[in-house]
């Protein structure tokens, strides 16, 4: 259905693209071009009519019309500086390099309103400016293109990706992942089964037009569960003012043979002001990717997402609607199904893995099959004297699927089926300005419901339970000229209750409440405009998930017995940042941040010792306990432009993760990872732009720093990894054509990751050529 | 400011609505479970049969699993069937058919610790003419003690070299039953 829905909009994309191809062929006469736009306030986005738009040049200009749209016709190739003025506004100036019919839209900036405004679309400006935050957003984001969300964000320093296999991958920040770091999709807490360490996020990285990390302990603004950290998924705002426009990314790469193609159409309306509305899918299908020296058999996957916004924007009242659907199915890789501890350690002492076969697109099991719907609803009231007042709700329903290898035909049967559903209600006020300080509260609600599927035959990892939250923050932000500081406190009260089978098929229904109050305190120096320091000291808590309370059972992928601890506490964390950062907008651009993080009650699963008896054999039990952790870490990312069109970059971070009460290492913790590439820029190369040419070096340690006697093979070995890119940008007409061409692994090293949980069973994948196009009209 | 009224309360209604849900989950049909594997010797030219059972009527955790191991005579031939039940439900569902249906995905193996005078022998076939396991011919010889171990593998590669014959070491695919008895020769 959705395929049918895209392909038309697809194929009519690229017959555009292509006939303006051919027109950027025909010669034109020069001092023929136009320079267009429009001129909005920075604040809201709202229209400037009546604003001066002034070539300095050619001591000319134009007023832009009721709607704050120009034109400045009959337009020479050539240099030009733009300036854009509006009664009480900031004027704002362009250089631009004409050489087509060029849009250059402005965004001014209402002196009184820049202290005591908060921008609309608010998430950025209210991040705490304290917390350690970083983005990907433009050029550097549509070079990732094609990745999922989990390895899109190891471009930020101090982040890892937690993989099962190639094609399910979990952000880790700082160590720490699944329940440990919140997601929030435009602005709204994602919510599936993210116990899972081998669930990945449910989300189309094709939404965001920008992807941040904050890493520090975030749980004041988000709750619970940011203890990690705060993973953010944001889409561009929606256009305001009459437009249309688009963009189509087209992925292909060889290793896994597969293809992405993702489009997105938005638009503005001239007869309503402020109406905006985005249509946004992705389609996305791989085969078995493969090692320097076999196949993954069974690591096909596709996936199909779409999205839809809907918005109306005005300074004092504005909604938006947004409604994303995601479905994946993935296979799982064939060799690392195994029965008990007998095939696990046949499966160590094997070079390939089982089952291998040749390529194929074949999705069989063990697979898992996800759909995520998430529905929302934002509406805010503005006052000049008080303030603004935002109200959000969202729905989310996530099912998911899990396919085994089963017995009798039961292989269509899932193994696992469970139903979360969950709606969240958010009330927040902003207040006006007030002597310097901005501040906000809010409270918020939310609702969980997660049910299983009898059907499966198989006893639930998880329970059915109700979950019952309840909020209320309040932070302070006071903002001086060099400086800022800002403090927060926050109360949760979280009700669950559960509803088990006993071994005997007795229904158990016990219950739990959670209260917890956290607080944060940081701010920001900045000394002479290039060098400033941030610090934040944060708390931040997370109630035991629910298969630290109750999974029991079999794990199949771990051959271990799990079992939950229906006694375990909530898990308190403070993280304390520091970050020093330096730019002198020429030659260099550094941010080293250190990080001191100690957790209380942190909960993990440990041996016991333990050996129960099964009929598939005797198997170790693990339980989740309760101890006191202290992870200390340094991350450090650079550019040195050391020549005009010659740059270095470098990006490093390391983490030393203690169980403090038992003086040993935490598992599955990031090794030490030094990322080094030489990268030449060039602005101009005939029709060509923006050219950049990168050759990248990976180094990652071995990972010694484990616990004794815990896992079941020594980790692996250090390895490195060359990797090779090149991206321009090609104009079509006022459309700009970008191409991205990429090498991973460009020597295909053999070598296995500490943080892939197939690594027991076979080797990374092996060299892989990409090659992106992305077309914007 | 009524339409942001009713949208408000439309908003909390959706909330309340969905938040009434009281239904009870119910127990899942472990229908695939298998609870008990019953092995029965009997001597041939007569006597009383001799079983090996391991049986954990509420599946892995919970109570222990309880198993029940035999003496055989030295110098013996038995004719020797499995049974395989899932007795988490009642009646007791015999899960040997099921195994017996899918036999080309299913094979037994039999093993004995060092010392222990027992072999045997495949007395059945699935449907490509390679043994299953499920009928075997045992021969004891002299007096001896150990441990003796049934493995059933899930899609082995049956026509790898000395699968058909009982060796393990090239069947691959993954176990679905691996139990261990105490055995006496006497």
């Amino acid at each position: 259905m959705r395929k049918h829905l895209f392909l038309p909009y697809f194929l009519t994309f690229l017959l555009f693209a292509h006939f303006n191809d051919m027109d950027g062929q025909v010669p034109k006469s020069p001092c023929n071009y136009s320079l267009s736009g429009n001129v909005s306030d920075e604040h809201d986005r709202q229209p400037l009519p009546f604003a001066a738009i002034y070539i300095e040049e050619l001591k000319t200009g134009v007023v832009s019309d009721s709607l704050g749209n120009y034109r400045i016709e009959g337009l020479c190739e050539g240099f030009y500086t733009v300036i854009a003025s509006h009664i009480g506004c900031e004027s704002v100036t362009k250089k631009i390099n004409l050489r087509n019919h060029t849009v250059q839209n402005f965004t001014t900036e209402h002196h009184e309103e820049i202290l005591e405004t908060i921008k609309i679309t608010g998430k950025k400006n209210q991040q705490a400016v304290s917390m350690t935050q970083n983005n990907l957003k433009g050029t550097e984001l549509e070079q990732l293109a094609g990745k999922s969300l989990g390895e899109a964000l190891t471009k930020i320093s101090g982040v890892n990706s937690l993989q099962t296999g190639p094609t399910i991958s979990k952000p880790i920040i700082h160590g720490l992942h699944s329940n440990r770091i919140l997601m929030l999709n435009n602005g709204v807490r994602q919510e599936g089964q993210q116990w899972g360490t081998e669930h990945a996020p449910e989300m189309d990285p094709f939404i965001a037009a920008e992807l941040s990390v904050i890493k520090g302990a975030a749980s004041v603004q988000y709750g619970s569960d940011a203890i990690g950290g705060v993973i953010l998924v944001e889409p561009a705002p929606l256009p305001i003012s009459k437009t249309f426009k688009g963009k189509i990314n087209l992925v292909g790469m060889s290793n896994g043979r597969q293809g992405i193609a993702s489009a997105q159409i938005e638009g503005g309306s001239s007869k309503w002001k402020g109406v905006g509305w985005r249509l946004q899918g992705t389609l996305k299908k791989s085969g078995d990717f493969h090692t320097p020296n076999y196949s993954l058999t069974n690591t096909a996957m596709q996936e199909s997402n779409v999205s839809a916004a809907f918005g109306f924007k005005k300074y004092h009242f504005g909604m938006e609607v947004f409604y994303s659907y995601f479905h994946t199915e993935l296979g799982i890789l064939r060799g690392s199904h195994i029965g008990n501890l007998t095939d696990l350690q046949a499966a160590l002492e094997r070079e390939v893995p089982l089952f291998t076969e040749d390529f194929n697109y074949d999705i069989l099991n063990p697979k898992q099959k996800v759909d995520h719907h998430l529905a929302k609803m934002n509406v805010y009231w503005r006052g000049e004297n008080w303030g603004k007042l935002q109200l959000l709700y969202a729905f989310q329903y996530d099912n998911r699927k899990e396919f085994d290898i089963r017995r009798g035909s039961r292989s269509d049967i899932p193994s696992l089926d469970l139903d979360l559903q969950s709606q969240h209600i958010d009330l927040t006020f902003e207040h006006k300005e007030w002597s310097k300080l901005k501040g906000r509260m809010g409270i918020t609600g939310s609702y969980k419901l997660n049910r299983n599927d009898p059907d499966t035959g198989v006893r639930p990892l998880v329970p059915y339970y109700n979950q019952y939250g309840l909020g209320a923050f309040w932070i302070e932000h006071l903002k001086q000229e060099n400086w800022e500081l800002e403090a927060g406190i926050r109360y949760d009260f979280q009700h669950l209750l559960v509803k088990k089978f006993s071994t005997t098929n007795e229904l158990l229904e016990p219950t739990f409440n959670f209260h917890n109050v956290s607080a944060s305190i940081g701010g920001m120096v900045d000394f002479n405009g290039k060098l400033s320091f941030r610090s934040n000291l944060g708390t931040a808590f997370r109630p035991p998930s629910i298969n630290e309370l109750f999974s029991e059972g079999l794990h199949h992928g771990a051959a271990a017995i799990e079992e939950g601890d229906a006694d375990l506490t909530t898990e308190k964390s403070w993280k304390w940042v520091q970050t020093l950062q330096y730019n002198d907008s020429k030659k260099w651009q550094w941010e080293v941040s250190a990080y001191a993080h100690w957790l209380k009650d942190f909960i993990y699963l440990t041996p016991t010792g333990e050996q129960r008896l099964t009929i598939r054999g005797a198997f170790p039990v693990f339980q989740y306990l309760q101890t006191d952790a202290r992870l200390l870490g340094l991350d450090g990312v650079g550019q040195w432009q050391f020549h005009s069109k010659w740059a270095w970059q470098f990006k490093g971070s390391l983490l030393w993760a203690k169980d403090v009460t038992k003086g040993d290492y935490l598992i599955f913790m990031p090794a030490n990872r030094l990322e080094n590439s030489l990268v030449y820029a060039q602005k101009d190369w005939g029709k060509w732009k923006d050219i950049e040419v990168k050759l990248g070096h990976t180094l990652v340690g071995k990972q010694n720093r484990v616990p004794a006697n815990v896992d079941f093979t020594e980790p692996p070995e250090s390895y490195q990894l060359i990797h090779f890119e090149v991206g321009a940008k090609f104009p079509l007409q006022q459309n700009t054509l970008g191409i991205h061409f990429e090498v991973q692994n460009v020597f295909n090293t053999v070598y296995r990751d500490y943080l892939n949980r197939l690594r027991y069973f076979a080797d990374e994948t092996g060299r892989n050529f990409a090659l992106r196009l992305n077309y914007h009209f | 400011m009524k339409q942001y009224l009713f949208l408000f309360g439309l908003v909390l209604a959706i909330f309340s609505f969905s938040s009434c849900d009281k239904d009870d989950p119910t127990p899942p049909n472990e229908e695939e479970l298998i609870t008990t594997l019953t092995l029965t010797m009997t001597p041939e030219g007569g006597g009383s049969d001799v079983l090996f059972r391991f049986r954990d009527t509420d599946g892995d955790g919970g109570n222990d699993p309880v198993i029940t191991s035999g003496t055989l005579a030295a110098n013996t031939i038995y004719n020797a069937t499995l049974e395989l039940l899932n007795e988490s439900v009642s009646p007791a569902e015999n899960i040997t058919n099921e195994v017996r249906s899918e036999g080309e995905d299913h094979q037994f193996f039999y093993a004995t610790t060092a010392g222990v005078n027992l072999s045997f022998a495949y007395d059945d076939t699935d449907t490509n003419g390679n043994p299953i396991g499920l009928e075997v011919l045992f021969q004891t010889g002299e007096a001896s003690t150990g441990q003796f171990q049934v493995t059933l593998r899930h899609e082995p590669n049956k026509t790898a070299s000395g699968v058909s014959t009982g060796d393990i070491s090239n069947a691959g695919g993954e176990t679905d039953i691996e139990v261990i008895f105490d055995i006496e020769i006497q």
